[in-house]
């Protein structure tokens, strides 16, 4: 009665260095069946793809594929194996045609030589076996994104793959294409393919998948279960566990008069008439997943990126151009989730990247830099901050660990002593320990008075140090949660779109 | 998502990017024949069948090292070692020929010393992933002073019987013999790159390098094949402009590389990878190129007219390239 068992995995870890990112998976997956794979921004679902694609070595446990033991060291084995995988960013070749990269990597059975006629006519009958009508023969960059994944998923099939990962596939398809899609995931399921989904939709993941399974922390949580038997709100509580541990340090602040107003900030579809303000010594969370705006916000609202509309409001007054220096010039600062590209200069010595935005202040005579200055100002923040360094003047800060490279990036605008800041993920990949001390340190500015933006992906964070949370769900604000009523549930519906400000009032009801 | 938001931005653009399509589809063709009658306007004697001949045979050996550069341009790379290159090889078959090689032969040699620079610059770059400029750089150098040491300051003469066979000699009577290696190099880069899979694989990895790697494509023997290439078509490019010149300079061909890198982009082979052809884009941009270096000294321009104006030319090319690139979804 029981369907044949294709992928089996036991007990897999992963560790990268000390930290592990998968803790004891366990899971089977079925000939024939979608399995949902589902867990928060960083629960190791992608970890997962990699080692099972061949990316990353396993470093323990135990995988089996159709009846085998499977321990892929490159890319190829996976392929040959028959698993294909369909990423978030698709690794297709935008210059080459739809049929040259269907085929681009098999060199077609040693033959060098490649006949036009020949692989438009094998890449037509797949690509008509999935009911489309793309030419073989026309550029993919010509293509939409739906139709570049159809390619994609098309690639999987001229490989004849038996199993077949997908990675969020839906975030960048219009509804129409995202129905084809689900179409043909069904269509592949009756003739013997299994899947594997991972999405934040919840709502397709219920209504695709024939089982679901929940990552946290790395760790599987509770069994792999037939979804008829579990309910959303199951779901959505296994994802966000229940814990809250004492490490966010809430304290009382004195919240002054508006700082930073913002009203109807749009960008093509990424940001759709965002408005909210926020106060002196306010520390404001942003929540939401993966592609829901966050980050474009905050660079739309200091302007490393071009809105094209909206206005906004700093201390009163308009602010007519906005541009990053500019707002550095007013006091507000801008820690960028990507802290190695953007926030540090990796070859330089800490205190070098200390002083880096207050140069000005640090000026003797003709603009020459007052080294003993230099010194003693960059010591004070070490100390402050506990940056774990040997030599303040000559480690380079690429030698440092990702928690003190972090410290780093806060301590340069920490000097500045800024008005108004925009963290973006301040936090990602750095350790417990130096969380805690970031946190302080949003703490100690807010109690000076400045009006912070924290955008983060964690929901603990935000809920333990934030005095507001501001969530998005595609580009708009679907809702606005004071102190008290901050759950995770709630956070999470707002972020999935199921909740919108609209429903708040049900809800609470219901509550 | 990426898709959209540049959609929703491109709309002032879209028109340019229509413009640049047309452009270097057909536009070029419209250049090239706008400058012919330009010139033949300025001196009737350009429009002919001599000066025509001419220019072909002025094109040779750019067009065969711009055939071997596509290849490594094509993968997201550069090799400015070419220039240094075509002088060693000029130098040897100088001097083996001299001492009695035949044609043949020279060919051969001239292959093989061109392609084991190649096989250099495509270790440094491919296997221990040193920047394409720096490592050609730094051959640049290590080449030409190698070549120097070999003959020592001082002009060498290529005017021995094979020197002349290579200038001299018309195939089928009307054809020059390096017009006719051009066009044979051409012919065979072209068919290299649009019928066989090794030709894909390299739009492939100057298109999405990592993305070719997790499918399973040798990205490094690809990229290492294509600096052997474009080494041995260097190397080629050498021999054919050693005979032409007849008198071989420690200068010997410096700052060739930037011409021909600027032709081959001026035809539309871009500087970002991925995108190009040798027939038509590298050929014509090289005949472009040619043409206006020719017309103006039949006009009786200012010799320092043509620095000018190829600055000009360069700066346009290297311009549209990155207007053509901009905000491309990959």
């Amino acid at each position: 009665m029981d369907k044949e068992i294709v992928l089996k995995v036991e007990d897999l870890c992963k560790n990268f260095g000390p930290v592990k990112v998968l803790e004891e998976v366990n899971f089977t997956l079925k000939k024939g069946e979608v399995l949902g794979l589902v867990g928060e921004n960083g629960a190791g679902k992608s970890t997962l793809m990699n080692v099972l694609g061949g990316i990353h070595p396993k470093s323990s446990g135990y995988v089996e594929l159709f009846g085998r033991q499977y321990e892929p060291q490159k890319p190829e084995d996976a392929t040959n194996a028959g698993i294909a995988f369909i990423h978030q960013e698709l690794n297709l070749f935008t210059n080459l045609t739809v049929a040259e990269n269907i085929f681009i990597d098999k060199g077609r059975a040693n033959k060098p030589f490649l006949s036009r006629k020949e692989i438009n006519e094998e890449a037509s009958r797949i690509l008509g076996k999935l009911g489309l009508s793309v030419d073989p023969n026309s550029k993919v960059e010509k293509l939409t994104m739906g139709m570049r994944q159809m390619v994609e998923i098309a690639k999987a099939v001229a490989k004849d793959a038996k199993i077949i990962f997908f990675d969020e596939p839906t975030t960048s398809l219009s509804p129409a294409e995202k129905g084809t899609l689900f179409e043909l995931i069904q269509e592949f399921s009756k003739k013997g393919i299994s899947m594997i989904y991972i999405s934040h939709a919840l709502e397709d993941v219920v209504m695709l998948c024939d089982e679901i399974l929940v990552l946290r922390d790395g760790k599987t949580i509770g069994e792999q279960a037939k979804i008829d038997t579990v309910t959303l709100d199951e779901i959505v509580s296994r994802m966000v566990g229940r814990r809250m541990e004492q490490m966010y340090p809430y304290v009382e602040k004195n919240v002054g008069e508006t700082i930073l107003s913002v009203e109807h900030i749009c960008q093509g579809r990424t940001l759709q008439d965002v408005s909210f303000q926020i106060k002196k010594g306010e520390i404001v969370g942003l929540f939401g997943l993966m592609g829901a705006g966050r980050s474009e916000l905050a660079h739309g609202i200091f302007g490393t990126e071009i809105i094209d509309s909206g206005d906004i409001q700093y201390k009163g007054n308009p602010v007519k151009t906005i541009n990053p220096q500019k707002w550095v010039q007013e006091g507000a600062a801008f820690i960028t989730e990507n802290r190695r590209d953007e926030g540090l200069l990796l070859k330089k010595s800490v205190s070098d990247n200390l002083v880096l935005c207050s140069l000005s202040q640090l000026g003797k005579h003709f603009g020459v830099l007052d080294s003993k200055k230099q010194i003693e100002v960059s010591k004070k923040f070490v100390e402050e901050l506990r940056i774990k360094t040997d030599d303040v003047m000559n480690q380079k800060v690429c030698n440092l660990s990702g928690g003190n490279q972090q410290k780093v990036v806060i301590g340069k605008w920490l000097m500045i002593e800024p008005e108004f800041i925009i963290l973006d993920e301040p936090t990602r990949g750095v350790d417990v320990g130096a969380k805690e001390e970031i946190y302080h340190q949003i703490n100690h500015m807010a109690l000076q008075g400045t009006g912070v933006l924290f955008i983060s992906s964690e929901m603990e964070e935000l809920i333990g140090v934030c005095d507001r949370i501001l969530i998005m769900h595609k580009g708009q604000l679907t809702g606005e949660l004071k102190r008290n009523e901050f759950t995770q549930d709630t956070l999470l519906k707002y972020a999935i779109g199921e909740l919108s400000d609209g429903e708040k009032e049900g809800e609470r009801e219901r509550a | 998502m990426e898709k959209r938001r540049e959609s929703v931005r491109g709309l002032k653009t879209e028109k340019l990017d229509w413009f640049l399509e047309k452009f270097y589809k057909y536009g070029l063709y419209v250049v090239f024949i706008c400058l012919v009658l330009f010139f033949t306007s300025r001196n009737s004697n350009f429009f002919s069948f001599d000066n025509g001949r001419n220019l072909l045979q002025q094109t040779a050996s750019s067009g065969i090292a711009a055939a071997g550069i596509v290849f490594v341009m094509l993968t997201g790379g550069i090799d400015i070692s070419i220039s240094s290159v075509m002088f060693i090889t000029a130098v040897i078959s100088a001097v083996l020929t001299d001492a009695g090689l035949g044609f043949g032969g020279a060919l051969l040699v001239s292959l093989a010393c061109g392609a084991a620079v190649g096989c250099i610059n495509g270790f440094l770059v491919a296997k221990l992933h040193i920047m394409p400029l720096i490592v050609t750089l730094a051959m640049q150098y290590v080449v030409r002073g190698v070549a120097i040491g070999i003959v020592g300051i001082q002009t060498l003469f290529f005017n021995n019987e094979v020197g002349k066979f290579i200038v001299k000699t018309q195939v089928a009577g009307v054809l020059p013999l390096i017009v006719f290696l051009l066009l044979v190099i051409m012919a065979l880069g072209q068919f290299l790159l649009s019928k066989t899979w090794f030709g894909k694989q390299v739009y492939a990895v100057g298109n999405n390098k990592l993305g070719a790697e997790q499918m399973g494509i040798k990205t490094t023997r690809i990229v290492f094949l294509s600096y052997v290439i474009c080494g041995a078509l260097a190397g080629l490019a050498g021999l054919v402009s050693g005979a032409q010149v007849g008198g071989i300079s420690p200068t010997f061909a410096t700052g060739q590389e930037f011409i021909i890198i600027s032709s081959v982009v001026l035809g539309g082979v871009s500087l970002f990878g991925g995108k190009g052809t040798i027939f038509p884009n590298a050929f014509l941009g090289v005949l472009i190129m040619m043409c206006i270096e020719n017309g103006l000294v039949m006009a009786r321009t200012n010799m320092y007219a043509y620095t000018i104006v190829r600055g000009c030319v360069i700066f346009v090319a290297v311009l549209l390239d990155s207007i053509k690139n901009r905000g491309e979804t990959r």
